[in-house]
């Protein structure tokens, strides 16, 4: 609690990101097959100034997301993001 | 009114394109430019359709090259620009719409292009050695329709592909016509760039269109916008489909487009091939007598069968082609325009008259003076509506005796 007050509510999340508007959709419609609970996000600002769409997943859900992505989508970055969600 | 000039555009159109369409106008933001639900569903509805056309046209290659345009003519320009250099030579064909002829020819008189046209005989026929005849050392692609606007003269675009890759040339198709009243494979066909529009019979609304490009051919853009994405990039990113797609797509309509799909793929694009046949033959059997008609085009398969219908008439050899559900005519004694107000105006038959965007296919049938009268047959249209026509046709010909 007193950690995410100092971080006013925001928690460290995986994040992953694409070159494009179609790989991160792709992205989301393979978690939702596997039944995942990521979603997509607005690009966030920490990672890049821009506008876009990226894949928020799910705490813990990291990795199964990544080997779901192998061979389908080419992520562009894998980051960790302090985020308020 | 009885629409025979369903190759202009599908009327009606299934109502559920009407209602996918009006249902996008209430419930999608603007796709691609926002992270709002009504946002991502626009998105997805455009990802969820780049995945059902590259399946509709087999299509094997990332849907990322799966780009959408507001037409077939958008489509054609957009990769005539987008793909050829100084220097290059291009092979087409007599049987082209305006939709190719045109961009080829400005870009022909930029000094950019050479172009090569494969002519037609006076039924709109083509020799296929005709392109292997003209590929110089410069040439780089071919540029072909699949079926004929005006006469609806099929082109075997096996015996096309076949001939343009053993010169390692790019075969690029112009669909309008027949995407969704003929049964296309890319895979199979070696279509290397194919050029569709969303509302002839593919009976999705005006306003769409697109092509799908194989990997390996890179396109220079035509259009320069928002992406949605790299905003700070000073051109537009190199990431397909957004290289290719500046400024906000016509996501309502494209929501009809994908409902279309829907629709042919439950309704079987070979049985509303052989619909919109049947129909064809039943009519160019009743017409084809007619004192004083003319009839344009390849009517071959029709003629061996007596006008009935076989739903695989067998390959075509030699300069025989398959036709479309298109029977395209004159009347003596009597003007296209005023053949096609009169069905109009004493029987409430919709016809296309007059020269239609396809200049050098008219010389070939020598129409260039009179134009023609184009009456095309559609998945709605039956039997009834068929044989009224050609009632309507022998009557305007008994009072012209």
């Amino acid at each position: 609690m007193e950690q995410r007050e100092e971080n006013g509510g925001r928690r460290l999340r995986d994040v992953i990101t694409f070159a494009g508007t179609t790989d991160a959709l792709r992205a989301e419609q393979l978690a939702a097959e596997r039944g995942f609970s990521g979603r997509l996000i607005p690009l966030p600002a920490q990672i890049d100034a821009d506008c876009g769409l990226a894949f928020l997943c799910a705490e813990g859900e990291r990795e199964q997301m990544l080997a779901a992505l192998k061979g389908q989508v080419e992520p562009q970055g894998v980051w960790q993001v302090l985020l308020r969600c | 009114m009885i629409n025979l000039n369903q190759a202009a555009t599908s009327l009606p159109k299934p109502e559920c394109v009407i209602q996918a369409t009006t249902d996008a106008m209430r419930h999608f933001s603007s796709g691609g430019r926002g992270v709002e639900e009504s946002a991502l569903m626009a998105q997805r509805m455009v990802f969820l359709l780049r995945q059902k056309l590259a399946r509709f046209f087999d299509f094997h290659d990332d849907i990322s090259r799966v780009i959408f345009t507001g037409n077939a003519t958008q489509a054609l320009n957009t990769v005539f620009f987008g793909l050829f250099n100084a220097g290059d030579h291009v092979i087409t064909t007599d049987l082209e719409h305006n939709s190719v002829l045109r961009p080829l020819e400005a870009l022909r008189q930029m000094g950019i292009l050479s172009v090569s046209y494969v002519p037609a005989d006076a039924k709109g026929r083509i020799l296929y050695s005709d392109f292997e005849r003209l590929i110089g050392p410069h040439t780089r692609a071919i540029v072909v329709t699949h079926q004929s606007n005006l006469t609806g003269n099929i082109v075997d675009l096996h015996r096309v592909s076949r001939i343009a890759h053993k010169h390692g040339l790019i075969l690029i198709v112009d669909a309008s016509q027949s995407a969704g009243a003929l049964p296309i494979s890319m895979q199979e066909m070696g279509i290397d760039i194919l050029c569709f529009t969303g509302h002839k019979s593919l009976m999705g609304p005006q306003g769409t269109g697109g092509f799908l490009v194989r990997q390996g051919i890179e396109l220079r853009p035509l259009m320069y916008g928002g992406t949605g994405i790299r905003s700070y990039d000073l051109l537009q990113p190199d990431v397909y489909p957004e290289h290719l797609e500046a400024g906000t797509l016509n996501m309502h309509g494209l929501a009809g487009l994908s409902s279309a799909i829907d629709y042919l793929g439950s309704s079987g694009v070979e049985r509303i091939h052989d619909h919109e046949m049947a129909l064809t033959a039943g009519f160019w059997r009743r017409v084809r007598q007619l004192p004083g008609v003319t009839l344009y085009g390849d009517f071959s398969d029709f003629e061996e069968s007596e006008g009935i219908w076989v739903t695989d008439p067998g390959p075509r050899t030699g300069d025989r082609m398959h036709h479309g559900p298109i029977v395209t005519l004159n009347l003596a004694g009597i003007s296209s325009s005023e053949l096609a107000d009169a069905l109009s105006r004493e029987y409430g038959i919709a016809v296309r008259a007059g020269a239609h965007c396809a200049p050098r296919m008219h010389r070939a049938l020598g129409t260039e003076e009179s134009g023609s009268v184009r009456f095309s047959f559609g998945w709605y249209n039956t039997p009834g509506e068929m044989d009224r026509a050609a009632w309507a046709l022998r009557r305007i010909s008994q009072d012209l005796r």
